[in-house]
């Protein structure tokens, strides 16, 4: 990978790591989709310098089918649900945001496998920290989904950040189930909102042991 | 090309029914006979290949049938086709009931058609990276099955089990992007690949560290899917919320998809001479997992989630006899659980319409109540714990034996015990739903006393468990040990 391109990877995580600290939730859609659109465009620029034309078409879909099409519908789903701000769960998310650029900086600092794993797994490791962050600070399911998405994203950067990419098809193929899941859980999610008036899922306990 | 074809065309077929039929009676009918086809095609195919002893090529990149997927593409059509014939009489009853319609039962056959290809896409995928996109394609699509009775506590379960299962899942992708990254480095094949025979063709070129961190997250994420302990929570919620004949499918195939994903990956490691590092890992996980679900299964006051720790129970020996690379050991207690499994949760299907309710404290009385049901049930609770003479004995034996021979004394202590534990909640369960007294406001209610409809299948699933106890030829040895990959 060109180390040019690390103020690229390096705004991308900040991006991410920026969700953590914000309650609104249109904002953080936007977040969401300039990061992923971000990555989809790094995959085109990689594509073009290593003349591999499966990352090229994947990037190209990955920026517009999930930086684009993928907020633009949670917006959506979350505006007629009727919720704009998710409030933490346990930690306020301003002090959460100290807390994960604290882990992600002893991350980088540390580099605790650098000698058996090579370094460029660390931006996807931070990404994907960011997604669990992101998915177990909040109350509501939406954000659930996008820590999932996160995690994901983690993941593409580093399928992209290797010497070759994966094949089209699996990027394609783990694109489409990636999709046909956030409209799978947006559908829950109306579901959710109409049976129980709400959908803070700290409030889903009624199924135990 | 023929063979693929001839294997998609009646799932497909079923699909066509579930978009134009327009009465219940009709569809059910219809997609049952249809699966049984199935059943007779796959079986075919299975025996062509296992007689020429040879791996059958479906001619479509990156998918095949080779003895792992002979085996597990008939057990798969099996709980399938099962399901799909004991959901006859369940949904006539649930549309007499009016807890269905066929709309809904529309929705219900096209998704499980789906569901089936998709489990089939897991077993012959011969690319890890398919293999990816096949599992979670199973989980996006068992996930409005769950649902289906549209209560709030199916929504919570369907939340759940699509949350966690996708995260899960997610990891494993990771696991398998690591696998790729480490085919890169592999002398002359600098564009790598997912391939299982080219992975394990090189898997010793693999560098160790890359493979070791990429089974990790793929163990994590599997694992979720299959219900290791402890990322088994959603397993319970989600087996209990379904209607029968979907929990006979998640429990009965399901689960196989998940080890099966485990059982090659766990392949290409052995062939990287990694097989200790599988054993640390999984071998304590599995071994937790028996003991975790016995332990729940003493207190638990609903029918269906007992059934369900049962099957983490039998999970946790399957990833046991993974870690320990027993073929026999995997494939022998896969077939044995997913027959028995299915029986049970097909006549628990059959209760909770009797009773109206899944406590197991209000479901009492089946001697009385229906006697050949409950006859059938204690039995399947007895196969299902792995008491002679039924073939779950022989095959826990299997894996038993293969811990003890490589000196896995810890384990094989803890799961011992755990299997003791698991048979004592079992029983002092079912003596009360099948001896108990039972409650007043049945009497008088015995128009289904000796229906014999509801029964044969659970009843045919479970002579089958009891044959393989005693028949464990040589060719069935053969089938099992072929499991290699």
């Amino acid at each position: 990978m060109h180390s040019s391109l690390d103020p690229v990877v390096g705004a991308i995580v900040l991006l991410a790591l920026w969700m953590v600290g914000i309650t609104n939730l249109p904002s953080k859609m936007a977040l969401y989709g300039l990061q992923t659109a971000g990555l989809g465009i790094l995959a085109v620029w990689i594509g073009v310098h290593h003349h591999e034309p499966a990352l090229i078409i994947a990037g190209t879909a990955v920026a517009l089918l999930k930086g684009i099409g993928v907020p633009i519908y949670l917006t959506r789903v979350v505006r007629i649900i009727g919720c704009r701000r998710d409030e933490g769960l346990l930690l306020a998310p301003p002090l959460l945001l100290f807390l994960t650029m604290a882990i992600l900086g002893a991350l980088a600092l540390l580099q605790p496998f650098a000698k058996e794993y090579s370094a460029d797994l660390l931006p996807s490791i931070g990404l994907i920290l960011v997604g669990m962050t992101l998915m177990i600070s909040r109350r509501l399911a939406v954000s659930q989904i996008v820590g999932f998405l996160v995690i994901e994203n983690g993941i593409f950067y580093y399928t992209i950040s290797q010497p070759h990419s994966m094949p089209l098809v699996v990027d394609l193929g783990v694109l489409l189930d990636v999709l046909v899941g956030v409209m799978l859980a947006g559908a829950l999610m109306f579901q959710i909102s109409d049976s129980f008036e709400h959908i803070d899922v700290t409030e889903l306990k009624r199924l135990r042991g | 090309m023929i063979i693929a074809i001839l294997i998609l065309i009646f799932p497909l077929l079923i699909l066509t029914t579930a978009f134009f039929a327009s009465r219940v009676r009709i569809l059910t009918r219809v997609s049952a006979v249809l699966m049984w086809a199935q059943m007779a095609v796959t079986t075919c195919v299975s025996i062509y290949g296992f007689t020429r002893n040879a791996t059958v090529h479906l001619r479509i990149y990156g998918f095949q049938l080779d003895k792992t997927a002979q085996l597990f593409l008939v057990l798969t059509t099996l709980v399938t086709a099962s399901a799909l014939t004991q959901a006859v009489a369940f949904f006539d009853r649930e549309e007499a009931e009016q807890q269905a319609n066929i709309g809904s039962l529309r929705n219900f056959y096209a998704l499980a058609s789906l569901f089936y290809l998709s489990m089939i896409a897991v077993i012959t995928a011969e690319d890890l990276g398919y293999l990816w996109i096949a599992i979670e394609a199973t989980t996006l699509l068992s996930a409005p099955l769950v649902y289906f009775h549209r209560s709030r506590t199916a929504l919570e379960a369907t939340w759940k089990y699509l949350i966690i299962c996708s995260v899960g899942i997610a990891f494993a992708l990771f696991g398998t992007a690591l696998f790729y990254a480490a085919s890169q480095r592999v002398p002359g094949l600098s564009s790598g690949s997912l391939s299982l025979h080219i992975l394990l063709l090189n898997a010793k070129l693999m560098p160790t560290g890359l493979l070791r961190l990429g089974f990790v997250f793929i163990l994590l994420g599997y694992g979720t899917k299959a219900g290791l302990f402890p990322l088994h929570s959603w397993l319970p919620d989600a087996h209990s919320e379904a209607p029968a004949p979907a929990s006979a499918m998640l429990s009965g195939a399901l689960l196989n998809c998940a080890l099966i994903g485990l059982w090659r990956t766990a392949g290409i490691m052995d062939a990287a001479g990694e097989a200790s590092f599988v054993r640390i890992t999984l071998l304590p996980m599995g071994a937790l997992t028996v003991l975790a679900a016995g332990l729940f299964m003493l207190k638990q006051y609903d029918l269906k989630r007992m059934l369900a720790y049962s099957s983490m129970e039998n999970v946790g020996l399957i990833a046991c006899a993974i870690a320990l690379r027993s073929s026999s050991g995997f494939a022998l207690q896969a077939i044995n659980h997913s027959l028995v499994k299915v029986a049970l949760f097909l006549l628990a299907g059959n209760m909770l319409q009797e009773y109206g309710t899944k406590s197991i404290r209000e479901i009492r009385g089946m001697m009385q109540v229906r006697p050949s049901a409950g006859f059938l049930f204690l039995l399947g609770i007895v196969a299902v714990s792995g008491t002679p003479p039924f073939g779950s004995f022989l095959s826990e034996w299997e894996i038993l034996y293969s811990a003890a021979d490589q000196r896995q004394i810890l384990v094989l202590a803890a799961i011992l015990s755990a299997l003791a534990i698991a048979f004592i909640g079992l029983m002092v369960q079912t003596a009360g739903i099948v001896f108990g007294e039972p409650s007043k406001r049945r009497e008088g209610h015995d128009a289904h006393k000796h229906a014999t409809l509801p029964i044969i299948v659970p009843g045919l699933l479970l002579l089958a468990a009891l044959l393989l106890g005693f028949m464990l030829t040589p060719q069935i040895m053969a089938l099992a040990q072929g499991v290699k990959q």
